[in-house]
């Protein structure tokens, strides 16, 4: 048994320290899983978050014999997991780009092209922040699709709520984020 | 905020329901209440969804991660980098890094100072432990001694506790990246790959095994002083070291591992089974990576492992069976050529190269089964050098099973021939029913054994009792379920396979079966009479997985106890035998049918009702197995001898005549079949009642011998109340139910039924699926039918899928060699060459070669047939080479044949023929046929006639029709007149007839064949309808247009009296006889029969079926070479449209109405409209077929005459002489060398419209005179090209030239004589 399958047992029995261990044991796997794939692939190798987090998903709790409750508890864990993992890069992207942080030799093309992205992303996980502080639920399912790359349905599953409940969330929240930070660039402005 | 919130949220959501942003807006007012702040809020939100459109929609996945990704936070915390020092050793530069850790070059200080590769892992690992295991290995590791290892020389742990290792410095790079680099050849590669064989083999006797053999552990220095390459293994007993002790503490190291490359993973790595890894596991990994140095992958594709599961990696490498390496290169498309051009060598001579030797070796090595494999590196090592030192090499093509195994796996497809189809769904029913009687008949057998003895109607009790006592102590329900289950008598019981209180009977059976054991313990004659009773029920339900050990137990209790020769063993094998018949198992059910029926003779004798019931169950086991005549003497005897004995009115002799009538059904023999069936359908229902089984199923029966006369109608008026009868007898889950269904389907025709028929389809086929299992015969058969019925509609997605199925299932149930099997795959073949999947398509064939070469060897006759059939099809998809090629080794296996001095008539005649009729022309050779063709004639004592076949057209080749004609009269003479003179035999006789002038003759001869038949199967026989259409059609094809006319227009009369003038047949006739006015330029009145051929389909198939394109094509065609060719043209683009509509206008049919579209434009003048479409045409040509094909070829010179219209000469003519190479590699094909000719008539008029006349002339001079000599000066082209050779006269100012010309083309005076071969 891997240990996040443990951990989601655990969990699944409703123990809550297994909750709390979880995201670190998803997200050192998500780490791992990456590092090792990106270090053995061509150098020109990408990967994209979500198919890892399904991957890591698949290898490791195993498609279509989880129940629900193991996959709601992965996917709450994994997506927090890959927000932290993307947000930690394009922190370090912009300390690169600033001349500060650790060394690195080259700038490679693939990290200019990530550039804005990594400002927008940034921008996107204080948003998400203050829109889980005013709704967490809807955060929640942001982080879901987004970071995690599930569809309308699957995180309306993982939530407990109705698919045509996800759908509103989606579209109130997807307008609040985008209000957010565009307000946010005017008020930096102001 | 959070009331605030939920007030703005459910406004922002109700306001998003509105339609218009009108209301929107006045929605959100009224909602708001006039709260400016909750208004602005809401504002502000609406704007945001309207411009977030898209927003956060790509998910994360548009930041993809890259390399830089790889050690951020592990590289934070590293400790260890360059300049530090771990133990002795300093580090001088990092060389890599990965997943595992990194690697570092590093300078060891003592005792020896030099170079190492220094390989920290990374942290996380039981530090102690690797270590420890790697001490443990130290010893053997030391002793290794090899040029071509680096070796492992140390290992510790950093001061952060990481484990590390010391190797030998390589400078290299991965030997597949080095063979790239280095555009090395196949033969280098395998150079440079046996030192690595054997370099593991020399790790293998010090007893270390790699365990992770891949490329970037088998490195190649670049910097060897004297230029040549040496291969390094490094990482020897690191991967042990690191651990795959799999236990559940350290699966996930384990795991981890497993996932960095499964690619290069032997079976039993993947499996984690706890078998011990051994040296074999090495041999795989070498496999794998031979595999990649020759083909440039890896045996399952990286990207799908990386995909996969967990588990299904496992199946992947354990299960899936490799495509071997040749064939792997033709699956690779665009890709070969690079792959090729790496090995500096062309692609089909790197496939060829690969084909066999390399193949076995490398499949040899990966062979799952380790016991199969090499046993060592060495062996490898040694088979590959004697495959450079063309030795036989010791791993042999594996077996035909796992070949096809391979196969089905690769292309998951399949296909039975459409003659097949029919055939098999017959033979499905006749099986069913017969089951379905004899499962019947054993029941009352048992009961009757059951009453007939005292000692037995105890046991019968006892027996009953139990299971009435198991049955009701699930439900209470069921034991009345169980009274009342006796769905043969009593036609209102409910159907055994329907649920009661959410248990089946069949539920309940088996809950039974597993006490009986413990309720018997001391009785074994109870509980075999226990395991027949619920064995019999669960047959009766058609569950026979479940029944099949019930009844073998009985059996093998009773002759345990009874011995061989008792009354109750005997029925237990008669049932049992009886139950593998049903399953579809015949060839397994005949020794117990027959033990049974010898048995029987003694214990009953001959005549007794037992005895000849299982002698006609016999009978049916043997029409199965395509015993025909076998089974028809068993028959023939049992019916009589029952007749007598029992009377015409006895439920068995009735079963026996269901039998027959479903075998002579199973062999297409309608007339004495349909009489029986009727004669039975009477007799049953006067005896048995309405509702007897035996009644109920020749209804249906009746209803399939209509089906199979066309009569759709009345087909469908007993297969509808034969549907509601099996419904409600047998319920809705018996396969015989869907049986009945599937030709109900089958009978439906109409557009307007169009939907309800493939409803009944699908169900069908899915019924039959679940309730006989996917790989019983009746499911096959049906979904044959099915898939060529979708296939017809044009729903190839569809239709492949159930292709695949099929062959899958039929690899399945009967075996890769079995001709069923042989034959899906060629129906197969033609479907994908239909469709477009031209390469598929070779592949199959060639698999079908292989494996038919599997069975029989090389030179038996049936593997040349089947070389002779790819051949076939590689000429028609412009592989002429490759074709040639195969056609030579053809001709020397039946020559060795020929020439051996014990050859018989037959290989005698096969050579001869192969000579005279292989596809390259140049190969044929007629002188040298001819003797041989007289000799076999003389040995077969001129009875034969294929034989004599071939010696006409020996003659005829060589230049005398006169004797041609005379033996080929001979040749028909052997025949029965049924067959018109044998229409293919008779046909030709008219050609040969015809070629010596004496129409007369041919006349007399195909008058007198016509009124021979007639009379020989009466007026009224349905057979002449079938026969005069095929009669017409080859007539048409010989040539002799006057005589084809009236026995098709027979044929039509006779298929619309007989089966309604709205019929499939009665269209079919109506575009043959259109083809015939085609053939004879009669325009008009083949327009006429092709539009009332169209109107008819359309009225039966609806406007979107591939028939209908293809009669549209037709006609389009007609029009565009009648007077008004414009008149073609709305008509072509409605048959682009429909294939467009059914997705198919990517099949070559499609491609070939754009060609004709062009050229109709092209007649018309309308040239800047075709452009663009010939052009587009040409392009799907050159992917769909490339450079090479008749039709790229074709394409190309449309556009070619189209630039010359134009005005664009220049441009056309490279596009010409492009086009008359293309052509060129067709002069070897005889139904194409007129169209060289044409090709380059076409290139000389574009020379002489840019006014290059000494150029021109000869090419269309010579063009006029070859069209003439081959097709007659009446023919269209040669017309054309005359008027051009005239034209250029003219233009050129050679007045007395055109004059000479205008008259016609010129006597060969000049030229001398050109000979001209020519052959039926």
């Amino acid at each position: 048994m891997s240990e996040i399958t443990r951990i989601l047992a655990a969990a699944r029995e409703g123990d809550a320290r297994a909750a709390d261990e979880l995201l670190p044991a998803v997200y050192h796997e998500l780490r791992r899983l990456a590092a090792q794939r990106l270090a053995r692939e061509a150098a020109d190798e990408t990967l994209e978050p979500t198919a890892l987090v399904h991957e890591v998903y698949l290898r490791l709790v195993g498609g279509g014999r989880a129940d629900w409750k193991s996959r709601a508890y992965f996917f709450a864990a994994a997506a927090e997991a890959m927000r932290r993992i993307l947000i930690e890069r394009a922190r370090q992207k912009q300390r690169l780009k600033r001349g500060g942080g650790r060394q690195r030799v080259e700038l490679d093309e693939a990290d200019l092209i990530t550039e804005s992205d990594s400002i927008g992303l940034l921008a996107l996980d204080e948003a998400l922040d203050r829109l889980a502080a005013e709704n967490p639920v809807k955060a929640e399912l942001v982080k879901l699709r987004y970071f995690a790359g599930l569809t309308v349905q699957q995180s309306a599953d993982v939530l407990g709520i109705s698919r045509a409940t996800a759908d509103r969330y989606w579209l109130y929240a997807r307008a609040w984020l985008y209000n957010d930070i565009t307000e946010g660039d005017d008020s930096a402005g102001a | 905020m959070g009331a605030d919130g939920q007030d703005i949220e459910g406004i922002f959501s109700a306001a998003l329901e509105k339609a218009s942003a009108l209301e929107r807006e006045e929605f959100v007012e009224r909602a708001c209440r006039g709260d400016p702040r909750l208004q602005g809020r809401v504002r502000a939100l609406l704007a945001a969804h309207d411009q977030a459109e898209g927003f956060l929609d790509g998910r994360c996945s548009e930041l993809p991660l890259t390399a830089d990704f790889a050690d951020p936070g592990e590289g934070s915390d590293r400790a260890e980098g360059v300049g530090t020092t771990i133990g002795r050793y300093e580090l001088l530069e990092l060389l890599g890094e990965g997943g595992f850790g990194s690697v570092y070059k590093a300078d060891q200080l003592e005792p020896v100072r030099r170079k190492v590769a220094l390989k920290i892992l990374k942290a996380g690992m039981d530090t102690a432990q690797v270590i420890a295991r790697f001490e443990a290995e130290r010893q053997a590791q030391a002793m290794m001694d090899h040029p071509n290892i680096a070796k492992t020389l140390d290992a510790g742990q950093t001061e952060t506790g990481r484990p590390y290792f010391v190797m030998e410095l390589v400078d290299g790079v991965p030997i597949t990246e080095y063979c790239d680099q280095k555009n090395l050849t196949t033969r280098e590669r395998l150079g440079l790959f046996m030192p690595v064989c054997r370099a593991v083999q020399h790790a293998h006797t010090k007893g270390i095994i790699h365990r992770d053999i891949k490329p970037s552990n088998v490195l190649v220095t670049l910097h060897d002083p004297d230029g040549a390459g040496v291969p390094k293994v490094i990482d020897f007993g690191i991967a042990k070291a690191t651990g795959d002790r799999l236990t559940d503490k350290t699966v996930m190291t384990g795991f981890r591992q497993f996932i960095g490359t499964p690619a290069y993973m032997s079976p039993e790595q993947a499996e984690m089974s706890g078998l011990d890894v051994d040296t074999r596991t090495d041999v795989y990994s070498l496999g794998v990576l031979l595999y990649e140095l020759l083909t440039g992958r890896t045996p399952f594709d990286p990207q799908a492992l990386r995909q996969a599961s967990y588990g299904e990696i496992q199946q992947i490498i354990c299960e899936e069976e490799p495509v071997r390496p040749s064939l792997r290169l033709s699956t690779l498309g665009g890709d070969l050529a690079e792959l090729a051009r790496l090995r500096r060598t062309e692609p089909q001579a790197l496939s060829r190269l690969l084909r066999g030797d390399l193949d076995w070796i490398v499949l040899r090595a990966l062979e799952k089964d380790r016991t199969r494999r090499y046993e060592t590196a060495a062996g490898l090592a040694a088979d590959i050098q004697r495959h450079l030192s063309h030795e036989p090499v010791r791993a042999g093509p594996p077996g035909a099973t796992y070949r096809l195994r391979k196969f089905v796996r690769r292309n998951r497809v399949a296909v039975t021939a459409a003659g097949l189809v029919a055939a098999a769904v017959l033979l499905g029913l006749a099986v069913a029913t017969a089951g379905f009687v004899q499962a019947r008949r054993d029941r009352d057998l048992a009961q009757g054994a059951r009453v007939r003895a005292d000692a037995e109607a105890r046991r019968a009790q006892a027996v009953s009792t139990f299971l009435q006592e198991m049955l009701a102590s699930v439900d209470p329900m069921q034991l009345r379920q169980l009274s009342a289950f006796s769905p043969y008598e009593d036609a209102g019981a409910s159907p055994g396979g329907e649920f009661v209180g959410g248990f089946s009977v069949a539920d309940m059976a088996r809950g039974a079966s597993a006490k009986i054991d413990q309720a018997f313990a001391g009785d074994p004659e109870l509980a075999a009479a226990a395991r027949e009773t619920i064995g019999m029920t669960l047959r009766g339900l058609g569950l026979y997985h479940d029944a099949a050990p019930e009844l073998e137990a009985a059996l093998e209790i009773r002759r345990r106890i009874h011995g061989d020769r008792h009354r109750d063993t005997l029925r237990s094998a008669l049932q049992l035998g009886g139950l593998l018949a049903d399953a579809g198992r015949s060839a397994e059910a005949e020794p117990l049918v027959r033990f049974a029926l010898e048995g029987m003779w003694q214990v009953y004798g001959a005549e007794h009702a037992r005895t000849l019931n299982c002698a006609s169950v016999l009978a049916l086991v043997l029409s199965d197995q395509g015993r025909y005549a076998e089974s028809h003497r068993f028959f023939e005897e049992t019916l009589r001898i029952q007749r007598r004995v029992l009377g015409d009115r006895h439920r068995d002799t009735l079963a026996t005549m269901l039998h027959w009538s479903g075998s002579y059904l199973s062999q297409g023999r309608l007339t004495e079949g349909q009489a029986l069936a009727r004669e039975l359908y009477d007799l049953a229902r006067e005896a048995l009642g309405p509702d007897d089984s035996i009644t109920i199923l020749s209804k249906p029966l009746i209803g399939w011998w209509y089906l199979e006369q066309g009569r759709y109608d009345r087909a469908e008026e007993l297969l509808r109340p034969g549907l509601a009868d099996c419904r409600r007898i047998l319920g809705g889950e018996h396969p015989l139910t869907y049986i009945t269904m599937h030709g109900l389907a089958r009978s439906l025709q109409g557009r307007e039924r169009q939907e309800e028929k493939e409803r009944l389809h699908l169900e069908a086929l899915a019924g039959l699926r679940r309730t006989r299992g996917e790989d019983h015969w009746h499911t096959l058969s049906t979904t044959v039918d099915v898939a060529q019925w979708l296939d017809g509609k044009g729903k190839f997605g569809e239709a492949g899928e159930l292709y695949r199925a099929l062959l899958a299932g039929c690899v399945r149930a009967f075996g890769s060699g079995h001709p069923r099997t042989l034959a899906a795959m060629n129906t197969l073949a033609d479907f994908l060459e239909r469709t477009g999947a031209l390469q598929e398509s070779i592949w199959i064939r060639f698999d079908r070669l292989a494996v038919i070469e599997d069975g029989a060897g090389r030179t038996h006759g049936v593997t040349v047939a089947a070389v002779v059939d790819l051949a076939e099809a590689l000429v028609r998809l412009g592989r002429i080479a490759e074709a040639r090629e195969l056609t030579e080794e053809v001709l020397a296996i039946r020559r060795r044949f020929a020439e051996r001095p014990d050859a018989d008539a037959t290989s005698i005649n096969n050579y001869a023929w192969s000579l005279l009729t292989c596809v390259p022309i140049d190969l044929r050779d007629p002188e040298a046929a001819l003797p041989l063709a007289e000799r076999a004639v003389a040995m077969s004592g001129g009875r034969q006639s294929a034989v004599l076949d071939t010696l006409a057209l020996a003659y005829s080749m060589t230049g005398d029709d006169r004797k041609a004609a005379e033996v080929q009269q001979k040749a028909c003479e052997q025949l029965p007149p049924q067959a018109l003179g044998g229409v293919g035999y008779g046909a030709v006789l008219v050609r040969y007839l015809l070629r010596t002038g004496d129409v007369g003759a041919a006349d007399r001869f195909v008058a007198d064949s016509v009124e021979g038949f007639r009379k020989s199967v009466g007026q009224d026989n349905p057979r002449i309808a079938v026969e005069f259409n095929a009669a017409g059609v080859a007539l048409a094809n010989a040539g002799h247009y006057s005589m084809a006319e009236p026995l098709l227009l027979e044929a039509l009369e006779l298929n619309r009296e007989l089966l309604g003038s709205e019929h499939g047949r009665v269209a079919d006739g109506l575009r043959n006889l259109a083809g015939l006015y085609h053939m004879q330029g009669r325009y008009a009145e083949a327009g006429r029969a092709y539009r009332e051929a169209l109107a008819l389909r359309r009225k039966l198939l609806g406007d979107d079926h591939l028939l209908v394109a293809e009669t549209l094509h037709s006609l389009g065609n007609t029009l565009r070479l009648g007077p008004d060719a414009a008149a073609a043209i709305p008509v072509l683009r409605q048959a682009l449209d429909t294939y467009r509509r059914l997705n198919a206008d990517g099949v070559p049919a499609a491609s070939s109405v754009k060609l004709d579209l062009v050229l109709a434009l092209l007649r018309v003048g309308r040239f800047e409209e075709a452009e663009p479409l010939a052009r587009e045409t040409l392009a799907r040509c050159r992917t769909l077929y490339g450079p090479e094909h008749v039709d790229t070829a074709m394409a190309m010179r449309a556009l070619g005459r189209l630039l010359i219209e134009l005005g664009e000469a220049r441009q056309a003519e490279p596009i010409l002489r492009q086009c008359v190479v293309a052509f060129g590699r067709f002069h070897l094909i005889e139904s194409e060398k007129w169209r060289v000719a044409r090709a380059r008539g076409t290139l000389g008029y574009c020379l002489a419209s840019l006014r290059r006349f000494d150029e021109a002339e000869p090419l269309l001079v010579e063009s006029c005179r070859a069209l003439h000599a081959m097709k007659g000066e009446g023919f269209i082209a040669t017309r054309i090209a005359l008027e051009r050779v005239v034209a250029l006269y003219e233009a050129w100012g050679k007045a007395d030239e055109a004059a000479r010309w205008r008259a016609g083309v010129p006597g060969d005076e000049e030229h001398g004589v050109q000979s001209r071969s020519a052959a039926p």
